[in-house]
């Protein structure tokens, strides 16, 4: 038979039935902030379902590696076309521009890949056979490390490159058929 | 650890536990409340304005 408890059974139930409450007030609220800074913001996860033949990318299409690199929009936004994969992302410098939309488009000709950018929420997979597309926007210039953050074979850890983030006038001139990357520089 | 303080009696425990063990639960609460506190900052001051991808 159980020693009887020190703290009055009354007492025991009023502090877990406290407990609890406070414990779902805290659940609820974290429901209420997700749901509406999700709703208001239109914060979702990167969610883009595209196919690609991942055996001819190379060959053909938006992956050519004459494509790869910054591509200047007409309404003046930026896409980037990356190739990943073992072990270095193509082009190994990616240059874009400050304050500007800049949409990445990505993909993997073997393995699976991570794609992730510091001081943004840009965090997704790559995954061969798809094409991850995430989209953000530069607060300020600078150049950041960009690594790959899925282990993807014995040189994973050599897997990491660089962006820049540059003032938006240096891709004032460009055209919409050039693509620019800093590897050269 | 020794103390040199004697083992309350049962009824000097009773005495002190009849609201319940209220240190734990202030200590139990403060720890939640930062906890909580830390995600909220997390949250506004780190994730949301490093803006949505999509």
């Amino acid at each position: 038979m159980a020693e009887p408890s020190l703290v009055p059974e009354s007492v025991v139930l009023r502090t877990e039935r406290r407990w609890l409450f406070a414990m779902l007030a805290m659940l609820a609220a974290m429901t209420l902030v997700i749901v509406v800074t999700g709703v208001a913001g239109a914060l979702h996860p990167s969610s883009n379902v595209e196919t690609i033949d991942s055996q001819t990318l190379h060959l053909q299409g938006e992956f050519v590696e004459s494509n790869l690199g910054t591509a200047v929009e007409p309404d003046g936004s930026a896409t980037v076309r990356i190739v990943a994969m073992q072990y270095d992302f193509l082009p190994n410098c990616v240059e874009v521009p400050v304050n500007t939309p800049v949409r990445f488009r990505l993909t993997s000709p073997d393995v699976v890949h991570g794609f992730l950018l510091p001081d943004t929420n840009v965090n997704t997979m790559v995954v061969p056979g798809f094409v991850s597309e995430v989209n953000t926007k530069f607060a300020r210039t600078g150049e950041y490390l960009m690594p790959c953050h899925e282990f993807c074979g014995l040189g994973h850890h050599g897997m990491v490159t660089r962006l820049r983030v540059v003032p938006a006038e240096r891709f004032a001139n460009k055209t919409s058929l050039e693509r620019t990357s800093c590897v050269q520089q | 650890m020794k103390v040199d303080q004697p083992d309350p009696s049962a009824a000097e425990a009773t005495e002190a536990l009849k609201n319940g063990p209220i240190g734990a639960l202030t200590i139990s609460a403060i720890a939640v409340a930062l906890l909580f506190a830390g995600w909220l900052a997390f949250y506004f001051f780190l994730f949301i304005p490093r803006g949505p991808v999509g």
